[in-house]
């Protein structure tokens, strides 16, 4: 076969590389218009939204979204924050660690975020607290349950506005043990959540006394628990404590369902955020759990914070507010208010605005304060059930309150805390 | 220390859950045979054909949706086959590569269209639930997978093996152009052994989505176990999807007793034993891929 | 006898060192640049077994990610520092290599591509299966980029972004030399000549399960070292370019590029890839459509690549580079010249 010898074998032609050249730099040019010239004055303030929009964790990530949002239009109706517009700039987390710190990245780089907020997965919100930290970016966790972003790995720039698994676990025990039994068998998902969630279990059976029949693992992926099922079947517990989230949860659910093992045992799923339950259905979302909020409750501003939703928020996957977009929203309005109280945006003041406030209207019976010293909010948690079916008013309405633990009892103790937090001062200026 | 119940209800997962995947395998590894195309969109085909049955169940119940659903994905088969044909022939890396961007949109269209959640689907209310033999409890439904498993593979095999079109079929795999000189149109039969495919893709994803639940990213779940069966199986042998979809299902079923978390390794170690020990698989046949 | 460093690698060495200084104006930012550098290093790696040899693997994401794992894990608790790590995480990924080389280098074509995924996927799982020591779902952050010490400059720390771009961008431009080197070498020239036509190289005297075992290994030691950056540059090890998805990305970037026809490609398709993807993100929420559709694109009307359209060289048959075809001949030529 005769081949032809058209181009140089050791590299472009002049011609190759210029056009080369130019389709890199018109690729990279494309995204030169897009990118807002900014006022010198009364430019808006940026809020970078870390939110899933995909992956496990996407009908939560958009619950979170959709409360941010409404706090930051609420802002803007009333004037703005220091007279400022405030904008969002939003990014999809796709619950996938690495996406986020790129993407974040991104926000603190290319779009010159002032703030961020977001963060479910515990494997999104560690890393990117790191980033912030490193550039003195605010960064509020809206609704991960990760016990080391207040321990291990917190940080002065940090702040987490949901409750963790210690406090899932303290809330849950004494009730549990209490009211439904002190035979106990854990079913762990076998990752680093699911481990962790555990070891706050098991640190907790001590103190309320409850023995522990046995543990199963699920390891991710698993789509068939006949085996555990079984298992627990012949171990014939009281109680089922199941640290099991995600696509998993639903699965287990639908074949406890299946198979009757609903009721062998009270259930106990100790993170259950709302829109989970929605997927599963008042017959498939059985059991108790633990929870921060719902649109139900009974409270001061509750009410009114819920009309505003549901007017917004009208043809949303989920049009009421529930624990995650009202954990969304809260965190975003202090956010907000913590920058008009500071005057400024700079970190260093808005830290200092932030640490030991204390927000009365929650939407619930008891404040919340912001820690100083692991920057954890301590709020009030509410044990839960999934109410029957006859009994549910509308479609949302599939949460029944059982019992409150004020926030003295449900967050952990200061003497607890392994959080050594970089000083104020150590941490890079932002803002300003 | 399990019981005779736990090892039992294992090891009928193992049969279920390798029937499934045979079905899984067979219909991606018709595509490997006769067009040597790797079919990487054979997962979300998979979700497409659990999602399609969940908009109609509500409308032409369970039954009818069983049968309607896979035709939908099939449809959907020809449509990407178009686009297909013209990586035939070529480096196979192109076909992988086509399909591999259609899976991508393909599951971003699902996410668009049923959002990024889950949802769950009830099987017919005459196999909810378990049943109960003695000491065992095991799910009716999964029964049912079972025998759809089972009805569906005879299907093919009668089709392959017993009509003239199947001979077609088969021999296409090994010489288009001989198939072409016959005087039988080779284009329309790719395109319809592409649709044969693609509709064994759904047919698995109504059938299992009961049971695993429906999310935009199980294709992705779906199309690995697939690759396996056929690397384990032998490319070009039905009797080697069969026996490869048990083996994995069986090994996959027995580790979760055993070594729960290795369970998905456990697919790979066996992958890696019977490369080293058959190279071409348990029952494959030498065919052009090996070119 | 072509040169160590032909003007065109000239031009682009100077295009990047110029880059950061440019970024900003057309509306990009320095860690993009840094991005493109990393994944053009384990790009051209990668082309060296697809574009080069003809082999088309299908889980190099694997070795790019687990990479970082290996740096992470030996600074954290073994070695400290930033040197040694990196080292340790290119010879880890390197050896990973090898060991799946084992397995891989006999085959060809479809089986090839079958095996490739699966090991790629194994060792996904994997990282989940050692989640005690890889952090699993978390990741493994807290990583640290220590100040290095630069002969006249004294301690260069590379905690902000700039001066950690130019550390990359050293490692860019030995990746591109070396790699020349290796392409247009008597090595070279032998996997071009597998590329062509396995059964001739083999009829000619080489043992072509060695090149390709050996190939396979270079190009997982780039990936490692590639790999390793990533990890410096997000300071931590993530396992999610590791998926069967994201392997699917390196791919796309050579092919995009022009991989099969040009040495250049792969560094032009990480850009286009990479700044496509910026701009498909922002403007809409369902970037991953567009992208599968571009992929079915490049695949369909372009599968030369931009370089590849650019050259519009003809292919008779295949995808072979004539700089290849050359290659073979000369390959057959050097060997029957060896024989007596």
């Amino acid at each position: 076969m005769a081949h032809k010898l058209g181009t140089k074998r050791n590299g472009l032609t002049r011609r190759q590389l210029l056009t080369g050249a130019a389709a890199f730099g018109a690729g990279v040019g494309l995204i030169g218009p897009w990118r807002r010239a900014r006022a010198q004055s009364g430019k808006p303030i940026l809020i970078g939204l870390t939110c899933d929009a995909s992956g496990t964790f996407a009908d939560s990530g958009q619950a979170d979204r959709r409360g941010m949002i409404l706090a930051i239009e609420e802002a803007n109706a009333k004037g703005g924050v220091l007279g400022r517009k405030v904008e969002a700039r939003w990014e999809d987390t796709e619950t996938d660690a690495s996406v986020a710190v790129r993407k974040a990245q991104r926000l603190i780089e290319r779009d010159r975020i002032d703030f961020m907020i977001g963060a479910l997965s515990s494997g999104v919100a560690a890393p990117l607290s790191d980033l912030a930290q490193r550039h003195g970016i605010i960064y509020f966790n809206s609704n991960s349950s990760a016990d080391t972003v207040t321990n291990e790995k917190c940080h002065r720039t940090n702040f987490v506005w949901d409750a963790n698994n210690w406090m899932f676990a303290n809330a849950l025990g004494p009730l549990v043990a209490k009211n439904l039994g002190t035979k106990w068998f854990i079913l762990t998902h076998d990752y680093v959540w699911g481990k962790n969630a555990t070891a706050a279990t098991r640190e907790n059976m001590k103190k309320v006394s409850a023995d522990e029949l046995g543990e199963l693992m699920v390891p991710q992926g698993t789509r068939d628990f006949s085996a555990q099922l079984l298992r627990i079947r012949s171990a014939k517990p009281q109680v089922v404590i199941a640290n099991v989230a995600g696509i998993e949860q639903t699965a287990l659910r639908e074949q406890a369902y299946e198979f009757g093992a609903d009721k062998d045992a009270a259930w106990v799923f100790p993170q259950q955020d709302f829109p989970d339950m929605v997927t599963l259905g008042p017959k498939k979302a059985f059991g108790y759990f633990c929870t921060t909020w719902h649109y139900t409750v009974d409270a001061p501003g509750s009410k009114e914070f819920v009309a505003n939703f549901r007017k917004r928020w009208a043809g949303a996957p989920i049009p009421v507010p529930d624990n995650v977009s009202c954990n969304g929203y809260l965190a975003m309005r202090e956010m907000l208010r913590a920058i008009e109280r500071a005057g400024t945006t700079r970190n260093h003041d808005v830290i200092k605005a932030l640490e030991g406030h204390v927000i009365k209207d929650t939407f619930r019976k008891y404040p919340s304060t912001i820690r100083p010293w692991d920057h954890l909010v301590g709020q009030m948690l509410t044990l839960a059930k999934t109410k029957r079916e006859a009994d549910m008013k509308e479609k949302w309405d599939m949460i029944e309150m059982i019992a409150e633990i004020p926030p003295e009892v449900a967050a952990p103790p200061q003497s607890l805390s392994k959080c050594k937090m970089e000083a104020i001062a150590d941490t890079p200026v932002y803002g300003g | 220390m399990p019981d005779v119940a736990e090892l039992t209800t294992h090891l009928l997962n193992g049969v279920v859950l390798g029937l499934l995947y045979a079905v899984i395998a067979l219909g991606f590894m018709l595509i490997l045979g006769t067009m040597e195309v790797i079919n990487f969109s054979h997962g979300v085909l998979f979700a497409l054909g659990g999602y399609l049955a969940l908009a109609l169940q509500p409308h032409v119940g369970w039954w009818a949706a069983l049968v309607l659903a896979p035709l939908g994905v099939g449809a959907v088969g020809l449509v990407l086959e178009l686009g297909v044909r013209r990586t035939y022939g070529r480096d196979p890396l192109f076909g992988l590569l086509f399909t591999f961007g259609a899976a991508l949109a393909l599951e971003e269209i699902i996410r668009i269209v049923w959002g990024p959640g889950g949802y769950t689907i009830s099987p017919p209310d005459f196999v909810s639930g378990p049943f109960h033999l003695g000491f065992l409890f095991y799910s009716k439904y999964r029964v049912l997978v079972a025998v759809l498993a089972v009805v569906v593979l005879a299907l093919v095999w009668w089709f392959l093996e017993k009509t003239p079109y199947g001979a077609v079929v088969k021999a296409g795999a090994h010489d288009g152009e001989m198939v072409r000189a016959l005087g039988i149109n080779l284009t329309r039969m790719r395109s319809l052994v592409f649709a044969l495919g693609t509709v064994m893709a759904g047919l698995a994803g109504v059938i299992a989505a009961p049971m695993w639940s429906l999310k935009p990213t199980i294709g992705a779940e779906a199309v690995m176990p697939a690759f396996i069966v056929v690397v384990i199986g032998g490319i070009g042998s039905f009797g080697g999807a069969v026996l490869g979809g048990l083996l994995l299902g069986m090994a996959s079923g027995l580790s979760n007793l055993v070594i729960p978390r290795g369970s998905i390794l456990v697919m790979y170690v066996l992958m890696a034993v019977v490369l080293l020990l058959r190279p071409r698989g348990l029952m494959g046949q030498k065919s052009m891929l090996e070119l | 006898m072509t040169a160590w460093t032909p003007p065109a690698m000239l031009g682009v060495f100077t295009l990047f060192l110029v880059l950061p200084a440019v970024l900003p104006w057309i509306g990009g930012y320095t860690y993009l640049g840094t991005e493109v550098m990393i994944w053009a290093i384990f790009a051209l790696g990668y082309n060296l077994l697809l574009g080069y040899t003809g082999l088309p693997a299908f889980g190099h994401g694997a070795f790019f990610g687990m990479a970082g794992y290996f740096l992470a894990v030996s600074q954290k608790w073994w070695t400290g520092g930033l040197w040694l790590p990196l080292l340790i995480g290119v010879l880890g990924t390197a050896l990973c290599g090898a060991f799946v080389a084992l397995f891989v280098a006999r085959r060809r074509g479809i089986y090839f591509s079958l095996l490739t995924i699966a090991f790629g996927v194994m060792f996904w799982f994997l990282v989940f299966v050692l989640d005690t020591w890889t952090g699993g779902e978390d990741g493994l952050t807290g990583l640290l980029r220590p100040a290095i010490a630069v002969p006249g400059l004294g301690a260069v720390a590379l905690r902000d972004n700039l001066p950690f771009y130019y550390f990359v961008y050293g490692f860019f431009v030995l990746s591109t030399v070396l790699l020349w080197r290796i392409v247009h070498s008597p090595f070279g020239q032998v996997i071009g000549a597998i590329k062509q036509s396995e059964t001739r190289a083999r009829a000619v005297g080489y043992d072509t399960t060695l090149y390709k075992g050996a190939v396979f290994t270079l190009s997982c030691a780039f990936a490692g070292l590639a790999g390793g950056l990533y990890s410096l540059a997000r300071f931590g090890a993530f396992a999610e370019p590791m998926s069967l998805q994201q392997s699917g990305n390196v791919v796309l970037m050579c092919l995009i590029g022009g991989g099969f026809a040009s040495f250049y490609g792969p560094v032009l398709g990480v850009a286009v890839f990479l700044v496509l993807r910026d701009f498909f993100s922002t403007v809409t929420d369902h970037w991953m459509l567009l992208y599968g559709l571009l992929f079915m694109a490049i695949i369909l009307f372009l599968p030369e690549g931009i370089l590849g359209l650019v050259q519009r060289v003809r292919r008779p048959t295949g995808f072979h580079d004539t700089g290849t075809a050359e290659a073979a001949r000369a390959a057959e030529t050097t060997a029957r010249g060896s024989k007596p």
